[in-house]
């Protein structure tokens, strides 16, 4: 029997076709131009009805191996063999020569939208529910990305409620709850995972159904999640397999497993993953593209941050005299998000057109002819990073600095800067690093020792 | 009117290249002038002929910009450097046991060798707790700068193949560098220096030769330039006896001609490429010796880095690493060889030669990170730290016999790697060994993978970035590779 419920999703679309062929060439026959089609309506209804009635036998052998969302299995069942009755009906209606154009119409009618629901139904269930909507236009629900809650204590946290549900509920929930059970397997609650599913129990260690699937190759048929959906990362997989490996406890808490340093590892590769890109949210248009052709005729390096970015990023590595800079460079005040003018002679104009770059996040001035008494830094609030190395400039620099709220990397290596201006600078801005440079290492007895023999 | 005598002297696959190619554009542009995507398509093709090594976007915003690869030639040993393995110490002199020793393989050992315990001693260093022996006083100072990939493996056990599968992703011959890969996909900043330099020490360039660099069926342009720091960086860069640079100005400005009339004649964009090439080796006689110059550095780099003017040194070309990647070059690969400690004599001993060696690149590495560092340059520059494979958990039995030294043979199932800056993770550890440092037994990692992680920083899909040759596609990481993101910041 289970054998041939395997020829359901088979067999199913053959009712499908045939039978709203047969409404399509009914329609049209009523048609002076068509009228010929009639003679094909009732051949296609029989042979439709027939494939509906195996369809729905199939269909209930296949149910019986389980792993469905029950209510949607009961109305696609249900919906099913009502297709297949009103098949039969319909076409008996029209064996009969029946003249009632009123009913075998009605009967059409009611088949085909049966038709089209059974298969969505149908669909809902191999597919899952939201598969024919996931990237339709209004929806907006798609853009979830994969997170995990901040635990700011990882020692006090309970390992399956606060690490591995997030990462179970975000990666297997979607074919393992109460939405659907493939496999006959829940892992929404610690009841269901420990009752395992048609494979048994899963939590065996290492090679216990639930990480051996995980640590699979994605290629691999058994490999969990299926490979057409997003992967967990290694570390993910590493969490949960710590989980199992220390006894796969519901309420032990970190710090009291024996591999709580392993644990707090991966969590904490977890916790840190995916930088904020730090480009700009809002999109720009597109550069000026006389703009950029200017600035590489004087030598500069302008390309996109990215293919399809309209955000540039501008290097004046190559450019030997900056007369023609200043203005292509103000043209593209909106698109430049990344400059490195590094030991450059920069003209006034140049600076003030920098000045004016609004997406500007990077800069680097490093070894450049910068003035910080002609510049105000403090027209470049969205910048990031700001290298200044070697300028040689003074405090004076660091005056509008404080109002640049987004600095995360400040570079003074060779600056006349001190370091106790640099400490009112860290105090206001505690995301700010500061690096001072002027690196040492000491001299070690190691450095001149030869060994040997 | 062309000559027929000319045409005798167009290969088959230059005719085909060329018709291909020149017609092709022609055609496109001129009959098809309602396609313009093909038509910008085929103009794209056209420029990367003409300027191979203007730069090019990346396939998504990268964290990096440029890589310095540190490849240490030989292998050095896991063991005695990162990976720490008290267990494997209660068993040294004892013999290994034989489900070790079923069906591998290995370069030197034969019959059943002995185990050997670590020959250094080990300490967690900084915050971030990550295990560094005492071989590397001053790396370890900055252990939480870097990320290390302690499942590292590979699938060859000789020097040369596995240097190879390091680099072009293939053990065997004739596939492109990463180097070359980088160069291709992303271009050169610099007009006037190479794209990929290649800077090698410890008396010998690696065991697979200059492939290892080379551009394999990429356009030869992208294969990586070797600078020596020692008499003329580039070979026979500098102007011969009685010819000044006025006078090779013009010759390069005759043959410039010759070569452009020849393209006027032809219209074969490889001439246009000669022309730019005799153009940048010019600017190259001012542009190379003034970047491979390290005697005006200040002393007290001079003093970080250990380096000695004038010598081939591992720490000479740390600094000069740092001066190129500072001038906008690429990609900068490193060989420093003699790493290969067999224990078949004092030099290759684990006691002493091993230790030899750490003392050579322990300060110039870490000088280099700290120097990128403070110059604001370590945020997007990736340094990568490796060999081409590990060395065994047993002590080597060359021939079955016993050895006059400690030495262990070639390992290919786990070696540690680390990288730093580039948008890497700080201070983090991913994989894990067995007790004996035998097998990754987490956080396993292949070579394509590490190459993927490598293309990923710089902002390249290395599922992408192909090249097609014999009738395929080919790309860096063939069919395998993913990224490792668990140190991706």
């Amino acid at each position: 029997m289970l054998f041939l419920g395997r020829f359901h999703p088979l067999l199913v679309h053959f009712p499908i076709v045939l039978l709203l062929t047969a409404f399509v060439f009914e329609v049209m026959s009523r048609s002076h131009h068509f009228r010929g089609l009639k003679f094909s309506v009732l051949p296609l209804m029989l042979l439709g009805s027939v494939a509906a009635v195996f369809s729905a036998l199939t269909g209930y052998f296949i149910s019986q191996e389980g792993g469905y969302d029950q209510s949607t299995l009961d109305r696609h069942q249900w919906s099913g063999i009502a297709t297949a009755v009103v098949a039969l009906a319909a076409t008996a209606a029209k064996w009969r020569k029946s003249n009632q154009r009123g009913l075998v119409g009605t009967l059409f009618i009611i088949l085909t939208v049966l038709v089209v629901a059974t298969g969505h139904l149908g669909a809902g269930l191999t597919h899952g529910r939201d598969f024919l909507t996931e990237y339709a236009p209004w929806n907006r629900q798609r853009e979830t990305a994969f997170a995990l809650p901040v635990i700011s204590n990882p020692d006090e946290a309970v390992l399956y409620a606060d690490m591995i549900r997030p990462i179970l509920e975000q990666r297997c929930y979607s074919c393992h709850s109460e939405k659907r059970q493939k496999g006959n397997l829940r892992l929404d609650s610690e009841e269901f995972i420990r009752k395992g599913g048609d494979s048994g129990p899963i939590l065996n260690g290492r090679e216990g159904e639930l990480c051996r699937r995980l640590l699979l190759p994605a290629e691999h048929e058994d490999h969990m999640p299926p490979n057409e959906r997003e992967q967990p990362s290694s570390a993910e997989i590493e969490l949960i397999a710590a989980w199992v490996e220390s006894g796969a406890d519901f309420n032990a808490k970190v710090a009291s497993l024996d591999n709580a340093p392993r644990i707090k590892s991966y969590w904490s590769i977890l916790q840190t993953s995916a930088d904020p890109s730090w480009l700009p949210d809002e999109d720009v248009d597109a550069a000026d593209a006389k703009a950029i052709a200017a600035l590489a005729e004087a030598g500069a390096l302008v390309m996109p941050v990215a293919a399809n970015s309209s955000f540039l990023t501008v290097d004046f590595l190559n450019v030997r005299s900056f007369g023609p800079v200043a203005e292509p460079l103000r043209k593209l005040r909106d698109q430049v998000v990344d400059l490195r003018a590094e030991g450059k002679t920069l003209p006034d104009s140049v600076m003030t057109a920098i000045t004016l770059l609004r997406n500007l996040r990077k800069v680097s001035l490093a070894n450049s002819s910068f003035n910080a008494e002609r510049i105000d830094l403090s027209a470049l609030p969205n910048l990031v990073y700001l290298n200044l190395t070697g300028t040689g400039v003074g405090e004076e620099a660091l005056a509008g600095l404080p109002e640049l709220r987004n600095l995360r990397k400040l570079y003074l290596y060779r600056t006349n800067v001190k370091e106790d201006a640099v400490a009112q600078l860290r105090a206001n801005n505690p995301g700010l690093e500061v690096d001072m440079g002027g690196y040492d290492l000491p001299v070690l007895a190691t450095d001149t020792l030869v060994y040997r023999r | 009117m062309i000559d027929p005598k000319h045409l005798l002297n167009v290969s088959r696959r230059h005719f085909i290249v060329e018709s291909a190619l020149g017609l092709g554009a022609l055609a496109l542009g001129t009959l098809m002038p309602g396609c313009g995507r093909r038509k910008e398509e085929a103009i794209r093709a056209m420029d990367r002929v003409l300027n191979p090594m203007a730069p090019r976007p990346p396939h998504f915003a990268p964290k990096a910009k440029r890589v310095i690869y540190l490849h240490m030639a030989g292998a050095p040993s896991q063991l005695e450097l990162f990976d720490y393995k008290p267990e494997l110490m209660k068993l040294h002199d004892q013999l290994c046991p034989p489900s070790l020793l079923e069906g591998k393989t290995f370069a030197f050992i034969r019959g059943v060798p002995k185990m050997m315990g670590p020959q250094a001693n080990f300490r967690q260093r900084g915050d971030s707790g990550a295990w560094v022996s005492d071989c590397l006083p001053h790396f370890a100072s900055i252990a939480d700068e870097v990320s290390f990939l302690k499942g590292v493996h590979t699938d060859q056990f000789n020097h040369a193949p596995a240097q190879l599968f390091v680099h072009t992703g293939t053990p065997r011959l004739g596939r492109p560098s990463i180097g070359s890969w980088v160069t291709y996909g992303l271009g050169s900043e610099n007009n006037d220096l190479p794209g990929f330099v290649v800077l090698t020490s410890g008396g010998n360039t690696p065991d697979a030769g200059k492939s290892v660099w080379g551009s394999g069926f990429l356009p030869s342009v992208y294969q990586g330039v070797q600078c020596r720091s020692e008499g003329d960086p580039v070979l026979f860069l500098s102007d011969p006896e009685g010819v000044d640079r006025a006078l090779k100005g013009e010759m390069i400005d005759a043959i410039n001609q010759v070569n452009a009339e020849h393209y006027k004649e032809f219209n074969d964009p490889e001439t246009l490429t000669r022309i730019a090439q005799y153009e940048m080796a010019y600017r190259m006689q001012i542009s190379v010796p003034e970047v491979m110059n390290i005697n005006d550095e200040p002393e007290y780099i001079h003093k970080l880095y250990g380096t000695t003017p004038g010598k081939t040194s591992f720490a000479n070309n740390c600094l000069l690493a740092r001066k190129l990647v500072e001038k906008g070059v690429r990609y900068v690969q490193l060989f420093d060889w003699g790493w290969d400690a067999h224990g078949t004599d004092p030099a290759t001993a684990i006691d002493i030669g091993l230790r030899n060696k750490c003392r050579e690149i322990d300060r110039p590495m870490t000088a280099l990170i700290l120097d990128l560092k403070q110059r604001g340059l370590l945020d997007e520059t990736l340094v990568v730290w490796g060999g081409e494979f590990g060395r065994t958990p047993m002590k080597e039995n060359r021939d079955g016999k016993e050895m006059p030294f400690m030495g262990r043979d070639h390992h290919l199932e786990a070696f540690t790697m680390w990288m730093a800056g580039g948008g890497i993770k700080k201070g983090v550890t991913w994989g894990e060994t067995d007790e004996i440092g035998y097998y990754p037994v987490r956080g396993k990692v292949s070579v394509h993978d590490v190459q993927a992680t490598i293309l990923n920083q710089l902002g390249l899909n290395h599922e992408e970035l192909t090249y097609q040759f014999q009738g395929r596609p080919f790309r860096l990481t063939d069919v395998a590779g993913k990224v490792i993101t668990e140190i991706v910041a």
